[in-house]
């Protein structure tokens, strides 16, 4: 070997020595992700979002929808680690050779379809229990996500103290350069930071004992995107949750009051007051082989929506205002509410919880059984509307019944078949004002592969 | 004068005859060791075959096993781009060098001439200076085994060229100074370089119970939800199991007499749902005895800093998966409570710690990192040291449900894995698994390899005292028998399947 390559040889070894010796100070590379599959057959989802209305002869939908995240946490040192976490959805045979989000699953594929859903700076302040994530990410509200459970851009500290926890979180929801609102009507923003939608949170947790654990929150609401034309909103929520094991139970729940200010278009010049609530109560408890689960929810409804004082719950919306920014996964509803394995397909009864002004109270019950790598999961719930909006009452308050269940088996650790069906038994609610036919009972029939890693 | 000659000439014949057939030095190439390069599993055994085949000369035989060897070669294989080099050393059964040789070459094309050429150099110098170092019995004697199966040769190898500048370091090395120590025959060491039968199941924990009067010992092995117990003498024989309930997980099974009664409880920690039901047992020979339920705890068996085993507990929160301080669990008659909590450092938790004491008689922990890197903290809680190797490794997990997450990951469940245990010896050795695998992803987890790695703290940082041969399959549980100083290894040999529940085997290994 001629004394080139030997010395090449000797820095090469000499390179991989000291690559090899500081591991521990190189990057530290973690990868999750998840693919979902669900095939439907049902009468209600048509592969788009927002509430739905049942109708007298709705169509038999029946198509494919599939969803792959990936997330890569580029871990710096123990302290530090930047998240980043990409989506990319398709109805099958929707489009191909396209460019744009949630499509590409038409012949030839090839579709610009990559989506951004989290890019986060996740550090600890050094020498203090200070924790922040910084950047694009999810957000855990702490009440079951009736508040807001979607992704969004902002910072959110949380320090670990003696008693639990304190944090605080600042989200900026809205800073449209151009384009539509989260509310009716589109706006042009030519002053990034004039017209913006924020979300500010304080909250404080305490763990009273190992199995007793009490919260209480701050939310301001903020927004000034329709300053141009009606009054800003500011709403202030405050919120007790607690939770705590009892015997063999575990009982939790919270209360939220609304206060505050929210400009609308019914009251242009004027702001409506705000006076609303929501609250909860959730238990579970071993029975028998499995797991008994029951939830209750109150969302507090008005009847006008040009009174003075607005006592329907104002929850967070999308850009959109038919797609809501908040769910009540916890009710375990494929029909009634949105459900958790929803994906672009993401309709409901009642799929954003204010429910157009008219709010909602009703009970679930479920029981989980899981025995090795089968489980059952079955549901019943039952809701109806808080407050009538138009005075018509349209023959009742009841929404109606709906029983679900998902039957599954594990076929990996990580990987699991189920099929998932439910129905509604629709209520007064939807009974004809005069004449006419009930619309028809919705419907669904679900084959779902889910794999996570 | 005839007879003069004719008795020179016997007596010549006499002395010439030994020498000139003298029997050849039998020889055992281990498999080598490859770094860099393609086909890294394949190399090991090429280059295996191909030096054991060229080896053999007038002087030198070579042998299958090293069981029965005079010397026994190991090799290396360094790639860098083209450029390669192996190196060998032949050393005799007291683990003293024979010699050594080395070839290099630029590209794959020279491979197996430098390996004829390299078996030359080794072959001469064996023949050379072997008996000049001094001969010494074969380490092993084949077909000794009265057991089903011999565990592989060469089970603990140790570092050359350490540097013991510590008490515990110098207190560790009461062990011969040879490189390669081999697995002792059975009849030698009763239970040792040992292989059990197939066990069906990929099982996850083991402990050990007592030692019979005629040297069989009783084994507790864990699966996903049954607790077994055997008694192991030639083979595994299952005397009584006990399964748990439909929504039921054993996370761990261990061993301690904690009522000082002679007998060693057996603690089961079972979680249902999202609630801990673990179970202590007794055995009686026959059967396990449940002699308490419904413990909320999770229980690990652990000698800390090398002291007496006790059993530690940690508890569950509805929102903490390992809640609050480790406490040892201690009997008050029939009722069980914990006390003595220990605070732990920073990324420790109750399946993932242990401690030691440094020369200067402070007690040290020892933890494993998360993401697998072994870490050192002071008795104050700060991190003195961690490693650049991944240590560790577990598939074994549970899980909670946790809608909040659930935008994130996709899950319902949290996925909370568990961590391999920590062993601290009476002399210092710090005694810890080392999981690779093909496939660790998230919460994917599926290790393919394994090893056990020994460590001795120099006062600066842990330094590696002696490892076992890799074995191919992934090691879910250990215990580590002091006494006897063997390690007693539970080992998947099939993982789970769709359809089948895969299986499992326990190896013996002779740390000496």
């Amino acid at each position: 070997m001629s004394m080139k390559k030997r010395l090449l040889a000797v820095a090469a070894a000499s390179a991989l020595t000291v690559a090899t010796a500081v591991p521990a100070l190189a990057l530290e590379n973690e990868f999750h992700g998840l693919f979902r599959l669900r095939g439907f057959i049902e009468n209600f989802n048509d592969g788009g979002a927002g509430a739905v209305t049942p109708i007298n002869n709705p169509r038999t939908k029946s198509y494919f929808e599939q969803r792959a995240r990936l997330m890569y946490i580029a871990k710096a040192n123990d302290d530090l680690k930047l998240v980043t976490h990409f989506e990319i959805d398709s109805r099958w045979g929707d489009n191909s050779y396209a460019t744009g989000r949630g499509q590409g699953g038409g012949i030839g594929a090839d579709t610009t379809n990559l989506e951004t859903k989290n890019v986060y700076l996740d550090f600890n302040i050094p020498s203090t229990p200070v924790n922040v994530k910084l950047g694009i990410q999810g957000f855990d509200d702490g009440y079951k996500g009736i508040i807001f459970n979607n992704d969004a851009a902002g910072v959110v500290a949380k320090a670990k103290t003696g008693f639990g926890s304190l944090g605080g979180a600042f989200f900026r929801f809205d800073d449209a350069v151009t384009g539509g609102s989260y509310l009716e009507g589109t706006v042009t923003n030519t002053t990034p930071g004039y017209l913006t939608r924020d979300l500010v949170n304080l909250n404080a947790k305490f763990n009273v004992t190992k199995d007793v654990k009490l919260g209480a929150d701050w939310y301001l609401l903020y927004s000034d995107v329709l300053r141009q034309t009606q009054d800003r909103t500011a709403i202030n929520m405050f919120g007790v949750n607690a939770e705590a094991k009892v015997g063999p139970a575990t009982i939790d729940g919270f209360v939220l009051y609304q206060t505050g200010k929210l400009g609308s278009a019914a009251a242009i010049g004027n702001s409506q007051k705000v006076s609303a609530f929501a609250g909860n109560v959730g238990a579970k408890l071993k029975a028998g082989p499995g797991t008994l689960r029951t939830n209750a929810l109150y969302i507090s409804g008005d009847k006008s929506s040009s009174s003075s004082v607005r006592n329907d719950f104002q929850t967070v919306a999308d850009r959109t205002v038919n797609q809501a920014a908040h769910a009540f996964y916890a009710a375990e509803m494929q029909i009634l509410l949105r459900n958790k394995y929803n994906m672009n397909s993401d309709r409901a009864i009642v799929q954003n919880l204010n429910n157009n002004r008219q709010g909602i109270y009703g009970g679930f019950v479920g029981y989980d059984l899981a025995i090795d790598k089968f489980f059952v999961f079955s549901n019943v719930g039952a809701a109806a509307i808080s407050r009538d909006t138009n005075g018509a009452n349209r023959g009742g308050d009841f929404l109606g019944t709906e029983v679900n269940t998902e039957v599954g088996y594990k076929l990996f650790d990580n990987m699991t078949t189920s099929v998932q069906a439910g129905y509604m038994f629709l209520g007064n609610y939807y009974k004809p004002v005069t004449t006419g036919s009930w619309p028809e009972n919705p419907y669904t029939a679900k084959v779902q592969v889910n794999y996570t890693f | 004068m005839r007879k003069f000659v004719a008795c020179l000439i016997l007596l010549l014949s006499y002395i010439c005859v030994p020498v000139g057939e003298a029997a050849p030095i039998k020889a055992y190439v281990g498999e080598f060791t490859v770094t860099g390069g393609q086909n890294k599993d394949e190399l090991k055994g090429i280059l295996q075959t191909l030096l054991t085949s060229r080896l053999a000369s007038d002087s030198v035989t070579t042998i299958d096993s090293n069981a029965g060897a005079e010397v026994i070669v190991s090799g290396s294989y360094l790639q860098i781009g083209k450029v390669f080099s192996i190196d060998a050393v032949a050393r005799n059964s007291k683990g003293e060098v024979v010699t050594r040789a080395f070839v290099q070459g630029e590209s794959q094309d020279e491979l197996i001439a430098t390996i004829s050429k390299l078996a030359q150099g080794l072959s001469d110098g064996i023949a050379r200076r072997y008996a000049l170092i001094g001969s010494s019995q074969p380490v092993a004697e084949a077909g000794a085994a009265a057991v089903p199966v011999m565990a592989p040769p060469t089970d603990i190898v140790r570092p050359t060229d350490i540097v013991k500048p510590s008490t515990a370091a110098k207190a560790a090395d009461g062990a011969p100074q040879s490189d390669i120590i081999r697995a002792t025959p059975v009849a030698k060491s009763a239970g040792g370089g040992w292989v059990s039968q197939r066990l069906t199941g990929a099982m996850s924990g083991i402990a050990m119970g007592k030692t019979l009067d005629n040297g069989d010992r009783e084994v507790f092995v864990a699966g996903p939800r049954a607790l077994y117990y055997y008694r192991m003498g030639e083979g595994l024989k299952l005397l009584a199991e006990v399964k748990t309930g439909g929504e039921e997980k054993v996370l761990g099974v261990d061993t301690a007499d904690l009522d000082g009664d002679g007998l060693q409880e057996v603690y089961l920690t079972v979680l249902s749902g999202e609630s801990l039901v673990s179970r202590v047992y007794v055995a009686d020979g026959n059967g396990l005895k449940k002699i308490a339920d419904n413990l909320p705890y999770f229980m690990r068996g652990m000698a800390l800093a090398g002291g007496n085993k006790k059993i530690y507990v940690q508890q569950m929160s509805s929102d903490a998966d390992f809640y609050g301080d480790v406490y040892e669990l201690v009997k008050s008659g029939d009722r069980y409570e914990m006390k003595n909590p220990l605070k732990l450092p920073r990324f420790a938790f109750l399946y993932n710690f242990n401690q030691f004491k440094d020369r200067g008689g402070k007690t040290n922990f020892v933890v494993l990192h998360p993401d697998g890197y072994l870490l050192v903290y002071s008795p104050s809680r700060d991190e003195l040291w961690r490693s650049s190797d991944k240590y560790g490794g577990s598939e074994l997990y549970f899980q909670r449900p946790d809608l909040s997450s659930f935008r994130t990951t996709g899950d319902p469940m949290r996925w909370i894995f568990l961590q391999q245990r920590i062993v601290v010896t009476g002399n210092g050795e710090i005694v810890v698994p080392q999981n690779g695998g093909f496939w660790v992803v998230g919460n994917s987890r599926s290790y393919g390899k394994s090893a056990m790695v020994a460590f001795a703290w120099d006062g600066s940082s842990l330094e590696e005292r002696w490892r076992t041969r890799q074995s191919q399959n992934y090691l879910a549980d250990f215990v580590f028998d002091e006494a006897r100083k063997e390690l007693v290894l539970l080992e998947v040999v099939k993982k789970a399947g769709l359809l089948d529940t895969g299986a499992s085997a326990l190896y013996i290994k002779k740390v000496e």
